[in-house]
């Protein structure tokens, strides 16, 4: 069954990779793709249309489609990391300050400096900041760790979103304003080859060194103790996953601005079709994620000739799912 | 061979749990542990597995210091059954056990061998009709079994148990301690601590009496549970002497 599912995701990824390619509000259909690709390979020149078509598929959908299943699938299995290392099934990139931390740091590029590159930079720094004050929290109360770190992570979300309402406050409601709102709502609208470039691999290896570490996730889910007992130095990988996790979610940021209740959602609903063992709830919250912001995505692209905010559509979907999800964990047997 | 050598310990802030304690367990034999709430029973286990921080060189086993072994070699020497496991996660009863090999399996996957070993352990402790199911969804006498089995299958010289009959019916703990039995009669050593001086003796093998934080006795257990010893252990007062009658005196 769990071998099943993930093949089963691998297949829906792979042919929403294939529609998400073709569709949207300029559309392609696969001859052209086809002729076009003859074209480029016998050296023929390309008409204008047909420049056109491979700028726009190579250059603006195949890095948008790229950038939403990286996303999806750090935010996802970030979810999943920090489910298992708080031991609770209902915390998200969020509990940690990364997200909260990740949007101030971009807040004051923005508003402050005005500068894009600044803005990536400070994101990523924020959502380290927002780990790093985290973890200096919990510290102040040794005695329970794991409950000190979660309140570690609400005090460093709630200082970094008072920074963030402060400067929403005083930015110009013109110019940055509306910048700030979009990057705080996340968007896929900026993806771009460079940006992926060196993004991308960084990200894409912190994903498959997750990935690849269920087993000793699964350990780590037992408590510490237990896991120490069980041959594994708990601390240091605790600080190698959490690390890991954040970094990945901070990369993911800088990607798309802030996108949220994907990584609550998509680990939580597979969790309850597949069950916890990590060595497979994984990999499928890492296709499962990339497949459903993919899916999201390809819709509002194709649906509105504007842009909206992608933070909106995740919420107004994941918000039901996530409730009947609650619902049916509640009542199955 | 785990060689205690004039062990002290407090928690942080907190006050001497055990004094000056020596003593030596030796591979195959039962070890059972008894003394009141609080008199550093837990703490003793927690120690000689590595879990708190010790002085250097107070702790050995097969003769080297204990802060020197990894934590992946000291789970090939010692394997552990915790009071209780509540776990937030619903695996399954295999996924449990299977989690006894990770550090001797360091692939990402479990090998073939791994599920093999899982499957006989399963069946030794006669849960394999149950490895599909849900830890969270077995009764307390399983969940034990199934942490003893998780145990097993570290393939481990020391099976160290903390309060392992703790929480569960008097059917149930006999049923357990029958299979604590078994094991022992295969050779494996088996130290725990327990509240109940009669399973020491159903167990047989030795007992360690602790009294705040003192080893006050160490020997055969048929020899050292005597009534006497039992009420001074628990500070009984005389007139419950008789309800320990069925112990030697």
């Amino acid at each position: 069954m769990n071998k099943k599912a993930i093949w089963i995701l691998i297949v829906l990824l792979t042919a929403t990779v294939i529609l998400a390619s073709f569709i949207g509000r300029y559309s392609m259909t696969v001859n052209e793709l086809l002729e076009v690709g003859r074209g480029w390979l016998t050296g023929r020149e390309l008409s204008p249309r047909e420049d056109q078509f491979l700028f726009l598929f190579f250059q603006v959908r195949m890095p948008r489609i790229v950038t939403a299943i990286l996303v999806g699938a750090s935010l996802s299995v970030s979810g999943t990391i920090y489910q298992n290392m708080f031991l609770n099934p209902l915390v998200s990139p969020g509990v940690l300050g990364v997200l909260a931390g990740a949007s101030c740091g971009a807040a004051v590029g923005i508003v402050i400096f005005s500068s894009w590159p600044l803005t990536q930079i400070f994101s990523f720094a924020g959502g380290i900041l927002g780990v790093s004050l985290s973890i200096f929290f919990s510290k102040l109360y040794p005695k329970a760790p794991i409950l000190a770190l979660l309140v570690g992570g609400l005090v460093s979300a709630s200082f970094f979103t008072a920074i963030t309402s402060l400067l929403k406050y005083v930015a110009d409601p013109n110019q940055q304003l509306p910048q700030l709102i979009f990057w705080l709502m996340g968007t896929l609208s900026r993806a771009e080859n460079e940006k992926l470039s060196w993004i991308g691999p960084p990200l894409a290896l912190g994903l498959i060194f997750l990935v690849l570490n269920g087993k000793v996730l699964n350990i780590l889910s037992q408590g510490d103790e237990e896991a120490r007992a069980l041959g594994i130095e708990s601390a240091r990988m605790r600080l190698i996953f959490i690390s890991t996790a954040t970094l990945i979610c901070s990369l993911s940021v800088i990607l798309s601005g802030i996108i949220n209740w994907v990584g609550l959602v998509i680990p939580h609903i597979l969790r309850l079709i597949l069950g916890p063992n990590n060595q497979t709830l994984l990999p499928a919250s890492a296709l499962g994620g990339g497949l459903f912001l993919l899916i999201t995505d390809t819709i509002v692209r194709s649906v509105w000739t504007v842009e909206f905010p992608l933070s909106i559509f995740t919420a107004l979907i994941c918000l039901p799912i996530f409730s009947f999800s609650l619902w049916y964990d509640w009542k199955r047997p | 061979m785990i060689e205690v050598r004039d062990l002290s310990f407090s928690y942080h802030r907190g006050g001497q749990i055990l004094k000056n304690l020596s003593v030596v367990l030796a591979p195959g034999e039962v070890v059972n542990i008894l003394g009141s709430n609080g008199c550093g029973k837990t703490t003793f286990l927690k120690i000689i597995l590595g879990l708190l921080p010790i002085e250097p060189a107070t702790v050995f086993i097969n003769g080297q210091p204990l802060e020197q072994f990894k934590r992946h070699q000291l789970a090939h020497l010692l394997a552990y059954v915790p009071q209780a496991h509540n776990g937030i996660f619903n695996y399954t009863v295999r996924e449990m056990v299977l989690m006894g090999r990770t550090s001797a399996s360091p692939w990402y996957r479990f090998s073939a061998e791994d599920e093999k070993k899982t499957r006989t352990v399963l069946k030794r402790v006669r849960l394999n009709a149950l490895a599909d199911r849900s830890y969270l969804e077995i009764s307390g006498g399983e969940k034990q079994l199934v942490l003893i089995a998780r145990a097993l299958v570290q393939d481990s010289s020391f099976l160290i148990m903390d309060e392992p009959v703790n929480g569960l019916d008097y059917g149930n703990q006999f049923r357990l301690l029958t299979i604590i039995r078994e094991l022992a009669d295969t050779g494996l050593a088996i130290v725990l601590t327990t509240h109940h001086p009669e399973q020491a003796v159903f167990l047989g093998g030795r007992a360690l009496l602790i009294k705040n934080g003192h080893l006050v006795a160490d020997g055969p257990t048929d020899q050292i549970i005597t009534a006497d010893a039992v009420t001074r252990l628990y500070d009984l007062p005389p007139a419950l002497l008789d309800q320990t009658k069925h112990f030697a005196s």
